[in-house]
């Protein structure tokens, strides 16, 4: 190690990832270019066909929907949550947040066993409001989230000095919202993007979205190119966004908690905003109310002796993936942290762009990528489930890692420099168990996506070896109710329960 | 012997330093005093070359250390070490922990890492304090673990960044003293940066004013 410098370290980190992760795209986009000939671009008229640009234009309905309805709602109940005295906060806020761990698809089943397909509720789910509605509650906790971290750490004399002047109904307008606005405008921008690039739920209640185009050419008619072609538009809708997020205001995404927080004393209205939050709270209970009230214990044994075999590999490869998740996003946030070099900024848009990328996109990039002679090691091993969990959700982890590393105060660091120890030193002896707890955090929140996932899994894993979201997603079309169910509550358990008790062990060591 | 040569520093767009000149003899007690802001903890970071200036030289004991944006000899090189304002001590680390790191660093053997860590406390007042967790000790103790933390490699220059500002005055007047008799029986140059005008009377044997 002592023979390797930082900089040429974090150089072959950032060609290493670049390498695995991106390269599947670029070849997959110059797959559609390639002509015996030369380079074409004949391909992409399709991209003029009206089936297309009606595919788009639901896609981008939807996305404007589910960004403006969940960034509008997530932000007043994260002000709720943060700010206010209502009771049982910590409670609604872990309900709300558990539609975000579950795979969306499993919400989607549990509303259609909960409404069925006749009546007008049941007519109203197979569509765009059906879709619209479930993927809201999927990424509530999105806004919701984000709106609370920049709520917690406002500097509370900058409210308390508007307070002196006025009532918290215009502090909250004038002072508290404006100072969240970078929080509510990145909410919006993630979830538009990942209600655009969301592919399980529309598919669940037909409803014709662009994702759907490009795995029909991909899945049923193995035409690699036009599945690349039709998935162009996304890959553009992720350039658009990631460009337009370059203009955030960057300086209020830094987070250090604030001492204390001014909070809103709701006194006798707290009770009709606790009864506010039940009733929102009820659509996200319901549907997994429901499942449990369709699952039996037949259909539980069933599902048990089917899916234990899905459900142990969809443990293994989750703690394989949050284990690479979570190293490779420690590196990554120190990184960008210390400014290494010229490529910290390269790499955080890359992996930004990565994790805005539609699951699709980067399940067949990495297929045409690595399904080649010299690709073996890597195609029909589960090696190439692992690396579209890294390209999906290493931004994740490493945005979590960085916010870690930005709390350590810079002088921990430079004392053990004037020490003489260098900075792979500094890394492992002080970086690494400072953010202990965090790295356990990280772990198991890497842990939780790659359990949830299920496009690129779908399209990338070898033969025999499919994971529990996947058994299921085969069981929903004509399996027994009473089994789907029954599988779908393992899912949710097998989510659920490293999280509780994860903050079991907060609270004891608190 | 430290010399700053036509040190000029600007900070978001602000002059901090412009041809600033300073000689600082060997195993003298310099206090450099001055309102927030003024630059007092920029000049310490200089010398320790964690931070570089955009022109001028820093001599160290006749060698150049740092020349304009470049750092030629770095920070852990130049045998200055640093008490921070915030202490900086690592909490996931014992106080022998936190001392012996730069032992460690340097590849002592362990007994030795022992022995000087024994001593060094001993020479602080917290003896038998070694396996006592960071968290557990009072405001003074570890301001002593932080200077015990940056003596014990044995600096030739030691920087204190305002070391005694979170402390009552009681506590401040017994720590000034402490650290006085230490420079004396150690014989390393102090550059002693403060905003107390009491505290700086009280340990120098210069003072600079900026």
């Amino acid at each position: 190690m002592n023979i390797i410098s930082q900089k040429n370290f974090f150089r072959l980190l950032v060609l290493f990832l670049s390498v695995l992760l991106f390269s599947p795209m670029v070849s997959m986009f110059w797959g559609t270019l390639k002509v015996e000939q030369g380079i074409s671009w004949s391909l992409y008229d399709e991209l003029f066909n009206q089936n297309l640009w009606y595919s788009f234009w639901n896609s981008l309905k939807l996305a404007l929907f589910v960004g403006v309805s969940s960034t509008i709602i997530g932000t007043l109940l994260g002000v709720l949550l943060a700010k206010t005295n209502v009771p049982f906060r910590s409670a609604f806020l872990a309900l709300f947040v558990t539609p975000l761990l579950i795979p969306p698809y499993i919400f989607a089943y549990a509303w259609f066993e909960l409404l069925g397909r006749e009546g007008f509720l049941g007519e109203l789910l197979f569509g765009f409001w059906g879709t619209a509605f479930v993927l809201f509650w999927v990424y509530l906790p999105i806004p919701l989230l984000l709106s609370r971290l920049f709520l917690l750490q406002i500097d509370p004399k900058l409210e308390e000095s508007a307070l002196l002047i006025s009532g918290w109904g215009r502090v909250l307008r004038w002072v508290t919202l404006p100072l969240i606005r970078p929080a509510m405008s990145f909410s919006f921008l993630l979830v538009f993007i990942l209600s655009f690039g969301e592919f399980s739920v529309a598919n669940f209640f037909h409803y014709n979205i662009l994702p759907m185009e490009s795995f029909t050419y991909f899945s049923a008619f193995y035409d690699f190119e036009m599945a690349t072609v039709t998935a162009m538009p996304m890959v553009f809708m992720a350039l658009a966004i990631l460009w337009i997020q370059r203009y955030l205001p960057k300086n209020s995404l830094r987070f250090h908690q604030a001492c204390y927080i001014a909070m809103i004393e709701l006194k006798r209205a707290k009770f009709p905003f606790v009864g506010l939050l039940f009733g929102l709270v009820i659509f996200v209970l319901l549907p997994l109310i429901s499942l449990v009230f369709k699952s039996n214990l037949a259909g539980f044994l069933i599902a048990l002796n089917n899916g234990i075999t899905p459900l142990f590999r969809s443990l293994f490869y989750a703690s394989i993936g949050a284990t690479l998740l979570m190293f490779f996003g420690f590196l990554t946030a120190y990184l960008l942290e210390e400014k290494v070099s010229f490529y910290s900024k390269k790499i955080d848009g890359l992996l930004l762009f990565l994790f805005m990328l539609p699951s699709t996109i980067i399940g067949i990039g990495l297929i045409l990528f690595w399904n080649s002679s010299w690709g073996s090691l890597v195609y029909g091993t589960p090696l190439i489930i692992f690396l579209g969990y890294l390209g999906k959700y290493l931004f994740l982890t490493t945005k979590i890692a960085q916010v870690r590393l930005s709390q350590i105060p810079r002088t921990m660091v430079e004392s053990a420099q004037l020490l003489g120890a260098s900075w792979w030193q500094v890394l492992g002896m002080i970086l690494v168990p400072l953010s202990r707890e965090s790295l356990v955090g990280i772990w198991l929140i890497g842990f939780i996506f790659s359990l949830r996932e299920t496009t690129i899994t779908m399209l990338v894993y070898p033969a025999g070896s499919d994971t529990l979201p996947l058994y299921i997603l085969t069981q929903m079309a004509n399996g027994d109710p009473a089994v789907v169910a029954s599988l779908c509550l393992m899912m949710v358990g097998a989510i659920l329960l490293p999280l509780i008790g994860y903050f079991l062990w907060r609270i004891k060591r608190v | 012997m430290i010399i700053l040569k036509r040190i000029s520093l600007e900070q978001n767009k602000q002059p901090i330093f412009k041809e600033f000149d300073l000689h600082i003899k060997a195993k003298e007690r310099l206090v450099i005093w001055g309102a927030s802001g003024s630059g007092k903890t920029t000049l310490l970071r200089l010398i320790a070359g964690l931070n570089q200036p955009d022109s001028g030289e820093i001599w160290i004991d006749g060698c150049l250390a740092t020349k304009g944006k470049d750092i030629i000899i770095p920070p852990h090189k130049r045998e200055v070490n640093m008490v921070f304002q915030d202490l900086a001590l690592w909490s996931h680390l014992s106080v022998e922990g936190n001392i012996a790191f730069g032992l460690k660093i340097a590849k002592f053997s362990k007994p030795m890492i022992l022995q000087r860590v024994k001593d060094i406390l001993l020479l602080v007042g917290l003896e038998g304090y070694e396996k006592r967790a960071i968290d557990s000790l009072s405001g003074g103790e570890q301001q002593r673990i932080a200077l015990a933390r940056a003596l014990v490699i044995n600096p030739k220059i030691l920087l204190m960044d305002e070391p005694l500002s979170g402390l009552d005055s009681g506590k401040n007047r017994e720590l000034r003293r402490e650290i006085v008799r230490l420079q004396k029986l150690l014989g390393f140059t102090l550059v002693y940066v403060t905003h107390n005008q009491i505290e700086a009377e009280d340990i120098a044997t210069e003072i600079l004013s900026i």
